[in-house]
C-alpha cells in the first residue's frame, strides 16, 4: 500500500452508490447535509455497459462473481446452479439494481413479527405499520408499476404506475388457486413511459435492460443527485477507524494502491449485503459483536412445472418478463409450517432459447409425452405437443430462510489490490423439502388431472440477508435505526440488517429503510444544530 | 462483367433453384425423413429441419417414433430435441408467430 495521498472532511460519508446509498444521499441533501459518496467502481455509463455486454468493472479490486461450495438439495433434481453458491455483485456506479430482475414487493406484515422457527428470532424491531409510509414513498420514488386496487395484502397501496396486464399463465394460475390468489407483481419494469424511460419491452433481458427501461439507482436517483454530491469513484473502503465509541476515519485505497482518509460526522456503510459485513470485519477497531457475520440468509428456490390439460396458459406470452405472483403461500405455507413462499408465475420460462436448462427440461418432457400419446392415440407429435404446451404452467417459489447462527460470512482472503473475498457458509433450510412437497401436493390436489413435476432447485436468489442483523446487542449488530451498537456515528444500510428473511424480494424493503434512516439522520442533524 | 450477363445468370439460378428445390429436398430427406416429418407433423417448409440428422440417426428416430416406450421414447426425445428445440422452431411448431433466436438465451415474450 502506498503513502497517504489525501485527507477529506465530510458531513455525511456514504460508502456505496447502490439504490440505498444514492437514495440516502438524496434524502440527506434535502435535509441540508453535505454528502460525500464513495464508490469502489468506475462511473461507467449504462450505454457503455450495454456495449460491453456486462456490468463488469475493470478495476483490480472489483472482481465478480465468486462461487462457494454448496451441499446438494435435500430432495429433487439438481441443476447447474445449485452445486455452487454464487455471490455476484455489481461493483460500479448504481450497484446491484443495474442487474436485478426488478420485482419490488413489500414484505407481508406478518413477516415482521415472526417467532423463531428452526433458528434464531425472526422478529423485526420495527413493525410493518411503521415502515408502510416509507414503502409508499419508495414506490413513488422508484416508479413502481403495481395493482393498488387488488394489492398483495390488506394495507395502504398507491402505486404510481398502473400494473402490467396479467398474462395467460397468470390467469390460468388464478383459475387453479381461486380469485384473489394472483396479483400483479409490483415491479420497476414500467408499464408505461416514466421519467424519460420507455415502457418495458418484455425482452426478458433485465440483467442488462437493452433499452434502459427498468428503474435502477443509476437512471432514477443518480441524475437527481450527481451535481450536488461529492462523488469519489474508484476508491475502495478498507478500514473504519474507531476510538471512544465513534468512527474517526475511513481508509480507502485507489486502483493504484494510493491511500486516502475520510473524516465525517456520520458514516453510512451502504455496500451490498456481503461487502458491508466484510468491511466491518476487516476493520480491527470496530467492536466485534457476537452476531457479526452470523445468521446469514438467502432465498432458496424451487421450480415446478404443471403439465395440465384444459388450461390456457400460452407460455411465452406476456407484457413483461414476469407479470403475476401467486400469493397463496406468502403469509405462511401452513399453520404448522410458519415460513413463507412467494410464487412467481414464469410466463417467460418457455420463451427462453435452447440451452436454458429449465426450459430444455420442460420441452423434453412435453416431447416425451407427445411421442407416447401419438403412438397410443394417433395424430402427430405436433398435435399432442401443441395441446400440452398450451396447458403448461411454470411456477418459481422463493422460500423464506431462517436465521441460523452457523450460516456465516467471513473474510476468506484479501487480494493484493485490497479486495476482501468472502467465505460464505449457507445451507438449505431444514424445511425446504417439506415446502416442495406441500406445494406439489396442493397443486396436485387442485388439478388432479394434471401432473406436477419438480423441475429445478436453486440454492440462492442473490438476496444477501442477515449478516449484520437488526436486534439487541446480544443478537444483533445494529439497532432499529440501523446504528451499529457501540459506535454512535456508524450506520449500516444494507439487506444484511434484515433479522428475518421474509420471502419477498428485499430491494423495496431496503429502499423503505433508506428513507426512514434519511429522516432519522435529518432529525439528528436538526437536533445537533439546535444544540449547537 | 456486363450487367445483362449478371442478371441472366442470377435469373437462371433463381428459376433453376425453384424448380429443383423440391426434388433436392426429397432426395435429402429420403424415406426415413418423410416418415419422420409425417410422424412429427412437420409442414412442408419445416421438413428441412430433419436434414441436420445423419442418415443413421434418421433411421433410428423413425423407428423410435413408430414404436416408442420407456428407453425408446427417451432416445426419440434425444434425437428429436435438436430438431425442435430452438426457440424459433418450438414456437413455429406450436403455431406461435415467428420468433428470432438471438445470441442471448433470453429472447423475449410475445404480446397478446
Amino acid at each position: 500500500m502506498g503513502s497517504l495521498l489525501s485527507e477529506r472532511q465530510a458531513d455525511l460519508c456514504i460508502l456505496g452508490s447502490g439504490i440505498a446509498g444514492l437514495l440516502l444521499a438524496e434524502r440527506a441533501l434535502a435535509g441540508g447535509r453535505r454528502v460525500l459518496l464513495v464508490e469502489r467502481g468506475t462511473p461507467m455509463s449504462f450505454a457503455d455497459r450495454v456495449k460491453q455486454g456486462s456490468h463488469d468493472d475493470p478495476l483490480p479490486f472489483n472482481s465478480s462473481p465468486h462461487r462457494f461450495p454448496h451441499e446438494p438439495p435435500p430432495s429433487g433434481p439438481r441443476t447447474r446452479w445449485d452445486d455452487r453458491y454464487v455471490f455476484w455483485p455489481v461493483y460500479n456506479l448504481g450497484g446491484c439494481t443495474n442487474i436485478f430482475f426488478g420485482n419490488v414487493p413489500r414484505m407481508h406484515p406478518s413477516h415482521f413479527t415472526r417467532d423463531a422457527f428452526g433458528g434464531a428470532s425472526r422478529r423485526w424491531p420495527i413493525t410493518y405499520e411503521e415502515l408502510e409510509p416509507f414503502y409508499l414513498q419508495a414506490e413513488k420514488r422508484l416508479g413502481v408499476s403495481g395493482n393498488s386496487e387488488q394489492p398483495p395484502f390488506a394495507g395502504h397501496f398507491d402505486y404510481p404506475l398502473p400494473p402490467h396486464r396479467l398474462s395467460p399463465s397468470d390467469r390460468a394460475c388464478e383459475a387453479i388457486f381461486g380469485p384473489g390468489s394472483v396479483t400483479q407483481v409490483p415491479t420497476v419494469r414500467p408499464s408505461r413511459e416514466v421519467g424519460g424511460r420507455p415502457r418495458c419491452c418484455s425482452t426478458n433481458e433485465c440483467h442488462l435492460c437493452p433499452i434502459d427501461s427498468k428503474g435502477t439507482a443509476l437512471n432514477t436517483v443518480y441524475p437527481a443527485v450527481k451535481d450536488r454530491i461529492e462523488l469519489l469513484t474508484g476508491w475502495l473502503a478498507v478500514d473504519l477507524h474507531c476510538a471512544a465509541g465513534r468512527v474517526t476515519g475511513v481508509s480507502c485505497v485507489d486502483a493504484q494502491g494510493g491511500r486516502h482518509r475520510i473524516h465525517a460526522r456520520d458514516i453510512v456503510v451502504a455496500c451490498n449485503g456481503i461487502d458491508s459485513c466484510l468491511l466491518l470485519q476487516r476493520s480491527p477497531s470496530v467492536p466485534r459483536l457476537p452476531s457479526l457475520g452470523r445468521y446469514y440468509m438467502d432465498h432458496p428456490v424451487f421450480e415446478l412445472a404443471i403439465y395440465d390439460t384444459g388450461l390456457d396458459t400460452r407460455p411465452g406470452y406476456g407484457d413483461s418478463a414476469q407479470t403475476g405472483m401467486l400469493m397463496s403461500f406468502f403469509d405462511r405455507v401452513a399453520p404448522d409450517l410458519p415460513v413463507s413462499m412467494l410464487g412467481e408465475i414464469k410466463s417467460s420460462a418457455l420463451s427462453l432459447n435452447r440451452g436454458e436448462l429449465t426450459r430444455d427440461a420442460i420441452v423434453r418432457d412435453l416431447l416425451h409425452d407427445a411421442i407416447e400419446r401419438r403412438a397410443d392415440e394417433g395424430g402427430s407429435v405436433r398435435d399432442h405437443f401443441t395441446r400440452a404446451w398450451g396447458s403448461t404452467l411454470v411456477l418459481w417459489f422463493a422460500v423464506e430462510t431462517q436465521p441460523v447462527a452457523d450460516h456465516t460470512v467471513e473474510i476468506g482472503r484479501v487480494t493484493e489490490s485490497g479486495q476482501a473475498i468472502p467465505r460464505i457458509v449457507h445451507r438449505y433450510p431444514t424445511y425446504f423439502a417439506e415446502c416442495i412437497a406441500r406445494a406439489v401436493a396442493t397443486l396436485q390436489e387442485r388439478r388432479p388431472q394434471g401432473r406436477v413435476k419438480h423441475i429445478s432447485t436453486f440454492c440462492g436468489s442473490y438476496h444477501w440477508l442477515g449478516a449484520t442483523r437488526m436486534g439487541s446487542i446480544e443478537d444483533g449488530c445494529v439497532d432499529r435505526h440501523l446504528r451499529y451498537h457501540e459506535l454512535e456515528n456508524l450506520y449500516v444500510l444494507s439487506t444484511s440488517t434484515f433479522p428475518g428473511g421474509s420471502s419477498a424480494n428485499p430491494t423495496l424493503t431496503l429502499t423503505a429503510l433508506t428513507l426512514r434512516l434519511g429522516d432519522h439522520l435529518s432529525a439528528g442533524n436538526r437536533a445537533g444544530a439546535a444544540q449547537a | 462483367m456486363p450487367w445483362s450477363f449478371m442478371h441472366r445468370r442470377r435469373f437462371t439460378q433463381i428459376v433453376g433453384g425453384l424448380l429443383l428445390a423440391p426434388l433436392s429436398a426429397c432426395r435429402s430427406r429420403g424415406p426415413d425423413g418423410q416418415a419422420i416429418a409425417r410422424l412429427l407433423g412437420l409442414r412442408p417448409g419445416e421438413s428441412a429441419w430433419i436434414e441436420q440428422l445423419t442418415t443413421e440417426a434418421r433411421g433410428e428416430l423413425r423407428a423410435m417414433l413408430e414404436r416408442p416406450g420407456d428407453s425408446r421414447t427417451a432416445r426419440a426425445v434425444d434425437l428429436a430435441f435438436p430438431i425442435l428445440g430452438d426457440r424459433s422452431r418450438t414456437f413455429a411448431f406450436v403455431g406461435y408467430p415467428a420468433a428470432q433466436d438471438r445470441r442471448s438465451v433470453c429472447d423475449g415474450l410475445l404480446a397478446e
